[in-house]
């Protein structure tokens, strides 16, 4: 077998993100039914495919995987807002937030910004992995957390640990994920 | 899924984990020692040579949630450690508290009876350790 050769997903990643980079939303192949899909298909695949059946799984080990996908995306869309900005974080900011509206993951509001101390809190309204989700124990948006950590990964090309501290499913009203810069 | 434990890794207490790490690093054959989180980030890492401390992190949180898994199939309810034997050597993975891991990484000549004794006999220090920074 050839060395390097990209498996099925990673074929599939590459299309996904090449749409996304392309800001075209036609799909092939779904004449009838469109690109929009119900939002409870994607909290479906969210929060059981990659919730509690990685959760039957893994165990413990399940945040992990999510919160490491989440982060794959992110730095996905890091290097899409990054391109051509020249280094300006209100710019990289303000792509961010119109991609993530755009692919309705969210309404992302930075809510605290201080370098200084290495700390960055951005709050994603209206965030699709848990709206309509209640009485949870703890914060269950754990991929979008990783995908904000990957974004400002991405910008600050540093190491990061980001952490929802606010869910919406919590009775939050919003999901705030909190950035520490290491 | 866990609750939010965040360990804030610019305390000066965390010189304590540091130390702790050195020590398992001068253990021969040890090159690498981690702690990592119920998130899969890496908080404190001593190593011999680069590691991706992104991929590495989750991986380790997702072999140990797997292995405890399958041990609970057959009635195997606390996983006290993973071990991981590879050709170039192992990766021992031990739960502290509240979801973090330290995880070591040894070449292929490190003695592993030795090496499992010495990560037994750390494992009560870090968890007093994590209990009262958790608790703060
Ligand atoms: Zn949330």
């Amino acid at each position: 077998m050839l060395q390097n050769t990209k498996s099925d997903y990673q074929i599939a990643q590459q299309q996904i993100l090449e749409g996304i980079v392309s800001g075209e939303f036609e799909i092939e192949n779904r004449k009838d039914l469109g690109p929009l899909i119900p939002i409870r298909l994607f909290q479906a695949l969210r929060m059981v495919a990659l919730g509690s059946n990685v959760e039957d799984i893994l165990g413990q080990g399940a945040p992990s995987l999510v919160y490491h996908s989440g982060q794959s995306l992110g730095l996905a869309m890091g290097k899409i807002a990054a391109a051509n900005i020249d280094k300006d974080l209100e710019t990289y900011v303000g792509k961010i937030k119109m991609l993530c509206r755009q692919l309705s993951i969210g309404l992302v509001v930075p809510d605290r910004v201080d370098l200084n101390a290495g700390v960055l809190e951005l709050r994603v309204d209206e965030c699709v992995s848990c709206a309509g989700i209640h009485n949870v124990s703890a914060p269950i948006c754990h991929f979008e957390a990783g995908m904000v950590g990957g974004i400002v990964k991405t910008f600050f090309n540093r190491n990061v640990k980001a952490t929802e501290t606010k869910c919406n499913a919590l009775g939050d009203k919003t999901c705030l994920i909190r950035v520490d810069l290491m | 899924m866990s609750n939010i434990h965040l360990l804030n890794t610019r305390k000066s207490q965390s010189s304590e984990i540091d130390s702790i790490l050195r020590n398992l690093m001068s253990i021969q054959g040890v090159s690498a020692a981690a702690i990592i989180d119920n998130d899969g980030f890496v908080t404190h890492i001593h190593r011999d040579s680069e590691v991706n401390t992104d991929a590495i992190g989750a991986s380790v949180q997702v072999v140990f949630g797997a292995a405890a898994r399958s041990a609970a199939h057959v009635g195997h309810h606390g996983t006290n450690m993973v071990i991981c034997e590879n050709t170039e050597g192992y990766i021992l993975s031990t739960p502290i508290d509240a979801g973090f891991i330290l995880a070591l990484v040894t070449q292929r000549d490190a003695l592993l009876g030795r090496v499992r004794f010495e990560l037994k006999e750390t494992i009560p220090v870090l968890k007093k350790l994590f209990s009262s920074y958790l608790a703060n």
